[in-house]
């Protein structure tokens, strides 16, 4: 398919069990992407559903699925040595930026802070992460920000490890005790709402990773249209002021 | 040398020969007037249907250079919804045209009614997608069907209606004739033509409705071809779509018989700035050739 380059038949080379049903995979095309950045990941006869880049190394490139659903459930399933079609990366990614960061996930949306986390400790940032879960066996990713040197404090809905709350909780904790100069987050709608006072609140600038539903991934269809951006082309990382700006206009969330 | 390429269609003026194609991102207000921001002269809206549709299963696109398959298979938010969106555009000086798509007239005409009274200048009949059941090319390379259709349309509403036809047929201009009989103001031509793309590596069809639509460059010799033959048949004005990503191609279109265009694919690559692009481009055609009004390029191509 030489005509069209950013569409790829690839090889699955790992697959690891990283949370309750979530799954980091690896495959054998090498991607050149910012992180945040996603790909459309294809499962015949079934869907062809967008993911975040999560890592990446010199002869592969990865993803970290969560299980929702039924495409979800498939791109879970697959084997080493299956192929899968991906196309991409797409939107835009996250501008890595100060010198003292604070992350913060919940759920599955540490899939895309992982290579930006990678990024920022590149640039020598002191960076601070919230992993946040519903419960202990949801948490995603930990130990890999950990490794990085970010210093890690997750949170669980139900008290099963760390802090009992929300991430956002813990986040707005957390903003009210250290000084950041960044915020970057990704995660369910009310956590990016909530996250996005405290940032407006904090005078903090930040960004966050936005999911709407997408077809043609490729700035066409209009299906992941909000107000006169498109989240897979001018996203799917908005800046946290403009998040605010559209929530106050009742264009978002 | 002062060049105009302002256009009047059906009565109206429009600053200049260039729309938005339906289904290209017409699916906010706001998406609608950034086309307007990016030049355009009019917009036409997503197809909509009476109710809320999801459409077909991805992969919906397939891409190649020379243009793309689609078989989005129509997903809207149906009529009530999108007519909450179009009063966002109440009051907002926008050249709007409402696409609507129905199995039978009486559809047609009760979404036509619902389009007039948002506020649109014009109807599009959606009579051509490729890819939907029972719906858009299945009725619509029927002449018959496109006639009636067409009828019942234009004694429903007071704005112009305009057909848009499939070149997915032997006999385009017996569709434009039937649409110029049903008192069509004017055709656009050409929807997709029915294509489909195959995965080899995964033994398998790349569409999700495995048949779609092929748009984009790889289309412009098939629409300007259908424009052509139909500028000789027809009085009425007839809209040129397919594969247009430049002024030069826009001028081909009007040469072929077009009195305006329109540009979907090609947004992909630039955005909604192509729209001034586009214009600019012609005004420099005609500028070098010494042309002072656009619509005299129309139909040159003619002897
Ligand atoms: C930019 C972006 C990046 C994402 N990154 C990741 C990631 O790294 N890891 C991960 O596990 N998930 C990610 N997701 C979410 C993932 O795409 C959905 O979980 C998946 O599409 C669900 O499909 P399903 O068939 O399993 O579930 P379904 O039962 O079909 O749907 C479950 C939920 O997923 C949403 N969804 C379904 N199809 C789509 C679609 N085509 N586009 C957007 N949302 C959809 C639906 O709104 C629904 O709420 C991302 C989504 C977006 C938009
Ligand atoms: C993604 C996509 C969606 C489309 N949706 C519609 C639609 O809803 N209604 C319609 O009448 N035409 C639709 N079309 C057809 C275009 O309006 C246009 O007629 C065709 O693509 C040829 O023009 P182009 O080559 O400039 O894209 C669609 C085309 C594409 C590529
Ligand atoms: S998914 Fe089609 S425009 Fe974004």
């Amino acid at each position: 398919m030489t005509d069209n380059p950013g569409y790829l038949v690839s090889k699955v080379l790992s697959k690891e069990e990283v949370a309750h049903r979530c799954f980091k995979i690896g495959f054998d095309s090498i991607l050149k992407f910012q992180p945040g950045q996603f790909v459309m990941i294809w499962l015949p006869d079934i869907d062809e559903i967008p993911m975040s880049i999560s890592h990446s190394g010199p002869d592969f490139t990865g993803i970290t699925v969560k299980i929702v659903g039924e495409a979800t459930e498939a791109l879970g399933s697959v084997s080493k040595g299956d192929r899968i079609r991906v196309r991409g990366p797409y939107g835009k990614g996250f501008e890595p930026s100060g010198e003292r960061p604070l992350l913060v996930a919940g759920g599955i949306g540490a899939a895309p802070l992982l290579p930006l986390a990678k990024q920022l400790a590149g640039r020598k940032s002191k960076i601070r992460a919230i992993i946040g879960a519903r419960t202990q066996n949801e948490l995603v990713l930990t130990d890999e920000f950990s490794d990085l040197g970010a210093e890690t404090e997750i949170s669980t809905d139900d008290g099963s490890a760390g802090f009992h709350g929300t991430a956002a909780e813990l986040c707005r904790e957390t903003v009210g005790k250290l000084e950041f100069d960044s915020i970057y987050c990704c995660g369910p709608e009310p956590m990016i709402v909530t996250i996005v006072e405290i940032a407006q609140r904090n005078g903090i600038w930040g960004q966050a990773s936005v999911e709407k539903m997408m077809k043609c991934g490729i700035g066409i269809c209009g299906s992941c249209a909000i107000s006169d951006r498109l989240v897979c082309r001018d996203g799917p990382i908005f800046d946290l002021a403009h998040l605010d700006e559209l929530h106050s206009m009742n264009k978002i969330f | 040398m002062n060049v105009s390429i302002e256009v009047e269609l059906f009565g109206q003026r429009m600053k200049n020969p260039t729309m938005l194609a339906s289904g290209i991102l017409g699916t906010t207000a706001d998406l609608l007037l950034s086309a307007v921001k990016g030049g355009a002269g009019a917009v036409v809206t997503k197809s909509i249907g009476k109710k809320p549709r999801d459409g077909h299963a991805n992969p919906t696109v397939f891409e190649y250079n020379c243009g793309m398959l689609n078989a989005l298979g129509l997903p809207n938010p149906g009529i009530d919804h999108f007519e909450k969106e179009l009063s966002k555009l109440k009051g907002k000086e926008i050249f709007f045209i409402g696409s609507v798509f129905g199995s039978d007239g009486s559809e047609f005409s009760e979404l036509a009614v619902r389009m007039e009274r948002a506020g649109a200048s014009a109807v599009e009949l959606n009579l051509s997608c490729p890819h939907a059941k029972g719906l858009g090319a299945e009725i619509g390379s029927d002449p018959e069907s496109v006639e009636i259709i067409t009828q019942a349309v234009a004694s429903s509403v007071e704005i112009p209606v305009i057909a848009k036809l499939t070149p997915n047929t032997s006999d385009i201009v017996a569709l434009g004739k039937a649409a110029e009989r049903g008192g069509a103001d004017a055709v656009v031509a050409i929807n997709t033509l029915k294509a489909m793309a195959i995965e080899p590596y995964l033994r398998k069809p790349a569409l999700g409705n495995v048949i779609g639509g092929l748009s984009g460059q790889a289309v412009k010799p098939v629409g300007l071809r259908c424009v052509y033959e139909l500028y000789e048949a027809l009085d009425i004005p007839i809209i040129g779509a397919g594969g247009i990503e430049s002024g030069i191609d826009a001028v081909e279109y009007l040469m072929a018989g077009a009195s305006a265009v329109q540009v979907g694919t090609a947004i992909r690559g630039k955005g909604m700035a192509i729209f001034a692009e586009i214009c600019a481009e012609i005004e420099d055609f005609m500028r070098s050739e010494g042309y002072k009004e656009v619509g005299d390029l129309r139909g040159l191509a003619h002897d």
